[in-house]
């Protein structure tokens, strides 16, 4: 691949022996998921699109994570990934201490109570065919979370928890509202007596009423039994409100990832502050100083050279188009990745690395031409 | 596993809640609305849609009719059903007889199969020449024909006969010549024609050829022989009697001579001679006493007490008396025959009339000699004035014995046989051949019988009851519907599984595999299988089984899509994403999950999929591939009147069938569209 590969022994190290501590719950660590483009007919992988592309972060026990982007910028497969749902390109994901990717099927099985994930569209991810009891119950029973005769007590007050009437259980998903079915896409994670839950847009398809109460839920069952939560969304101001720290993410990189306090009073990243100055604010005579992104989204399957962010940003410098920023920790907990932060020697060694790979261009350049000519 | 216990936790806040629920139940409640499952609100819509249910009662009813009705309609569906009608059919037949039969007179004479084979021959010759009677002669012995009448002639035979002379245009052996020593050595020593006769031969008897020279007046023929000799013959009017018989005096030979002409016997010195004639050639015999061998007649005894034994002896002494003596013996009672207005009578000697000599041979149509002596004098009364007229067809009435229905033979209290006055007719289809034809009560196969109080849709062709057979042929035609499409979906959802399920080249295999399936030809398959079921004589039930399994295996493959599109939907559906995310195992997820979803897809494929296999079927058994004739379906059913004009005369076999199998089909898709409009989540309720 590209040249800067130097520096991925600097990036990888960033949580080395974060796994150790105890009190962090997840760790990833350098995690990639590239989906290969495969040729329509001899099925001759032609390309890659990099989802994830390195993505590290920590999670402490009992804390929640939001993790915010535009769209198609690897949020959820980060999410899907976590849960092992879809194998990873390469990277380690710790959860409770545990390398997932190293279990076997039959010990990721056992471990799958442990992590749980709630799915954007309350609608799809209900089996139109089970009474909400059954769905709710049925890894329960599957994994003997409880006893036998004390199962059915056991999803009552599950779904008790959870805002839903034990009456319920022989309903079908199709008589809900929305509202009603997260609150059982919510039970039915609960029930398994997970750590640590994924909860991947859990609210977007949710209309605001409907948003704050499944909200306040998450964050009232988070504070009754210690769940840890990974918050997907592209919603800043859910993700300010029930997040403890905010990973910002723009097409399969982690560009941004601090405190939520930290992040939202001051956003280091220039994507982050573009994102930022988007969120609305209820005061008709605030003046918001919006910070408007040129272009679109580059395709991550032909990401742009350097800082994936350069083409759109509007600090961006010569070496932004030859070399990607390490992401490293500016502040305690507050890490980034952006060349603006970097450290004068450091800018230095780049330049040099540039102006190498520069010249390199236009040797390449003018021998072309020359065939060219020829 | 989790840093806390949740059923605990919740057990424990469930004991510190106060309960507050007073047991009554609030006005906006949910639990006051009725619950309906996923199944029973399928049902419910099902019902609601008046198509769906106007199908499955048709389909009901058409299950009742197949399945329950032959158990108590009296007919079943290979009964075949007689009933009675008067038939155009073949009383009797006649033969005006010219040829003349052998009657053996005495066995004792040997007659020789030539000369019995010639005996026609010779008969048209003597009546060519008028002659009363001839001399043949056989290869050992002679005979003499004797013409009594022109349908009598007698053959007899001689007690001794021995060959005398050859006499007429004849030639005679004079010697045989030498070639090499050029010598003729003469056969009597007392002839000698000189010298010159011997230079003559020398010139002409040459080589080895055959030929002819003259010699004073003379014809000499000569033939070669072994050793270069020839035999030299001539032509000679003499007597040249045979080896052993002396000369005989010259009145023999005048008599001979005369005899030629009169071919009659003569006498000469107490023994009698004949003379046979051959062309030129003339044979002298001597012969001993005469004696009757065999009669040549036309004619026949018709007895007026039917089926009267006739001996060999009273018929032929019958014959010989008709047209000699008028008396006759015959089994030690005595007869007489006399000529009555044409016809000859036999009467016994109490003057019983016994019988007539004719030469009409009538006979029933199946052979048997039991036409009444009335009816035969009738007939060939009728048929003479018929020829003299010079008409080939005519008719007349005249009692038969009466039939009842089922053929036999009516009579009275009396037992005596019932008459009734037909109409005869009489048809010439040859010379001397006669049908003789009359309308007749008859039991017949009921067929095409119009719809009547018995058979409520009448019968076919084959004299079947069609009520029976359509609802013998519902049984079979709707079995085929339900095994096909079971069969067709147990392969489909199995190959239609594995494929969705596994992906992969599994998926590319079988999906190959269903695109080969999808561009078999099925209907020509389908042609050449029952042809080759024709070829190899299988049990109609054997058809059937691989007439099933045949469309079920062309049949999978939609199935099989159909699955594998379901499924491949369905693995991408959130909900088995999230049913792996909890950790259920992979038979669950398949079974708990997946199948119950492909499910109503499948069922309204099913049902659509049956009325396609009933047509499919009566289609194939209508062009005679599927199951064959006897055994009904709703096809064969039709198949049976399928030529334009059964099928314009009989309406009334093929339309109530037609229209069962256009009501099945309907039904199903009427039933198919309904449970798929039930299925359906987003129809309204």
């Amino acid at each position: 691949m590209e040249e800067v590969k130097v520096y991925d022994e600097y990036t990888s190290s960033i949580f080395d022996g974060a796994e150790n501590d105890p009190d962090n719950l997840v760790v990833v660590k350098n995690l990639k998921k590239y989906f290969p483009i495969k040729s329509s007919f001899f099925k001759i992988t032609v390309g890659n699109v990099k989802a994830v592309d390195d993505v590290s972060f920590k999670i402490k026990r009992g804390t929640t994570m939001g993790l915010v982007g535009e769209s198609g910028c690897g949020k959820s497969t980060i999410g899907r990934t976590l849960l092992r749902l879809i194998e990873k390109t390469d990277g380690q994901v710790f959860i409770g201490g545990k390398d997932i990717f190293a279990l076997s099927k039959n010990d990721l099985r056992k471990e799958r109570p442990n992590i749980q994930i709630i799915f954007q569209d309350p609608y799809a991810s209900l089996s139109p065919r089970l009474p909400i009891g059954e769905i709710i119950g049925e890894a329960v029973r599957e994994h003997g979370i409880v006893p036998p005769e004390e199962f059915d007590d056991y999803i009552s007050r599950v779904m008790e928890a959870c805002g839903l009437p034990d009456y319920y259980k022989p309903r079908y998903p199709h008589e809900f509202s929305g509202g009603q079915r997260q609150r059982i896409c919510i039970a039915r994670a609960l029930a398994l007596n997970p750590d640590f839950i994924v909860c991947d847009e859990p609210v977007s398809a949710l209309d605001v009423s409907i948003q704050a109460q499944i909200i306040n839920l998450l964050r009232d069952l988070q504070k009754q039994f210690g769940l840890t939560y990974l918050f997907i969304s592209h919603d800043l101001s859910v993700v300010e409100y029930i997040s403890d720290t905010v990973g910002v993410m723009y097409l399969g990189n982690m560009v941004e990832f601090a405190p939520t306090e930290k992040i939202y009073a001051n956003p280091k990243h220039p994507y982050t502050e573009a994102l930022f100055s988007a969120i609305p604010y209820p005061d008709p005579d605030y003046k918001v100083n919006r910070i408007i992104l040129e272009g679109s989204i580059p395709s991550p399957a032909n990401p742009p050279s350097g800082c994936k962010f350069h083409t759109r940003c509007r600090k961006c410098m010569e070496v932004c188009k030859y070399i990607q920023p390490d992401f490293k920790e500016l502040e305690p907990e507050h890490f980034c990745a952006c060349h603006l932060f970097n450290t004068p020697e450091r800018q230095k060694e780049l330049d040099e690395l540039v102006a190498k790979m520069k010249a390199e261009e236009g040797e390449k350049g003018s021998t072309e031409k020359q065939k060219g000519n020829k | 596993m989790a840093s806390y216990n949740l059923n605990e936790t919740l057990k424990a806040r469930a004991a510190s809640q106060v309960k507050t629920d007073n047991g009554e139940v609030k006005l906006d409640d949910v639990s006051r609305v009725k619950v309906l499952s996923p199944g029973r609100k399928v049902f419910k819509r099902f019902i609601k849609n008046r198509l769906a249910v106007f199908g499955t009662t048709l389909l009901v009813i058409m299950f009742i009719l197949s399945f329950l009705g032959p158990i108590f309609y009296p007919y079943g569906q290979k009964d075949i059903f007689y009933r009675y009608d008067t038939l155009n059919t073949n009383y009797a037949s006649v033969k005006d007889n010219t040829t003349f039969e052998t009657n053996e007179v005495d066995p004792s004479v040997e007659v020789e199969s030539g000369v019995n084979r010639k005996m026609t021959t010779n008969i048209k010759a003597m009546n060519a020449d008028g002659k009363q009677t001839l001399f043949v002669e056989g290869m050992n012995a002679v005979y003499e024909i004797e013409k009594n009448s022109d349908e009598l002639y007698t053959l007899n035979g001689f007690a001794d006969s021995k060959k005398i002379a050859v006499f007429g245009s004849n030639l005679a052996e004079i010697g045989s010549f030498d070639g090499i020593a050029k010598t003729l050595k003469y056969n009597d020593p007392s002839v000698d024609l000189g010298e010159a006769f011997v230079e003559a031969l020398k010139t002409n008897c040459k080589g080895n050829k055959s030929g002819e020279f003259e010699f004073e007046g003379t014809t000499y023929y000569f033939e070669p022989g072994s050793k270069k000799s020839f035999t030299i013959t001539a032509l000679t009017q003499d007597f040249l009697y045979e080896k052993g018989v002396a000369a005989m005096p010259g009145a023999f030979e005048d008599a001979a001579l005369a005899a030629v002409e009169s071919g009659e016997l003569f006498t000469v010195d107490g023994k009698d001679y004949i003379v046979t004639v051959n062309e030129d050639v003339y044979t002298a015999y001597q012969v001993g006493e005469k004696k009757l061998a065999r009669i040549y007649t036309t004619l026949g005894i018709d007895t007026i007490e039917k089926g009267a034994a006739v001996s060999a002896e009273l018929k032929n002494n019958a014959l010989l008396a008709a047209f000699g003596s008028g008396t006759f013996t015959a089994d030690g009672k005595s007869y007489t025959v006399k000529e009555e207005d044409g016809a000859y009578i036999i009467k016994d000697d109490s003057g019983k009339e016994f019988g007539e000599l004719t030469h009409f041979i009538i006979r029933r149509y199946n052979g048997d000699d039991t036409v009444e002596y009335e009816l035969k004098k009738a007939l060939a009364e009728e048929i003479n004035a018929m020829v003299s007229r010079g008409e080939i067809k005519s008719a007349f009435t005249h009692a038969i014995p009466m039939q009842t229905e089922d053929g036999r033979y009516q009579y009275d209290e009396n037992g005596k046989l019932q008459y009734a006055d037909t109409e005869l007719r009489i048809t010439q289809k040859e010379v001397g051949q006669y049908t003789i034809n009359c309308d007749q009560i008859t039991y017949v196969i009921d067929t095409f019988a119009a719809p009547s109080g018995a058979h409520i849709l009448g019968t076919d062709g084959d004299g079947f009851d069609v009520f029976a057979r359509i609802m013998y042929g519902g049984r079979i035609s709707l079995m085929v519907g339900f095994v096909v499409v079971f069969l067709e979906c147990f392969l489909g959802i199995i190959m239609g599984g594995l494929a969705g399920y596994y992906g992969k080249w599994v998926d590319f295999l079988i999906m190959r595999l269903v695109d080969i399936f999808y561009c078999l030809p099925s209907m020509p398959i389908m042609i050449i299988l029952g042809a080759m079921m024709d070829a190899m004589r299988l049990d109609t039930y054997i058809r059937l089984i691989v007439m099933m399994a045949m469309l079920g295996i062309m049949g999978w493959a939609g199935v099989a899509r159909l699955v594998r599109g379901q499924i491949l939907m369905l693995r991408e559906q959130e909900f088995m994403l999230a049913a792996e995310a909890t950790g259920i195992r992979v038979k669950h997820r398949i079974f708990r999950h997946l199948i119950p979803n492909v499910m109503p897809q499948l069922i309204v494929s099913a049902t659509m999929g049956m009325g396609g296999t009933i047509l499919t079927e009566s289609t194939l058994s209508f062009l005679g591939l599927g199951v064959k004739h006897p055994l009904a379906t709703w096809g064969t059913i039709i198949n049976s009147v399928s030529s334009a004009s059964a099928m314009a005369h009989y309406a009334y076999i093929w339309i109530p069938v037609g229209l069962l199998i256009c009501l099945t089909v309907i039904a199903f898709n009427f039933v198919g569209d309904g449970l798929r409009d039930a299925y359906d989540p987003k129809s309204k309720q």
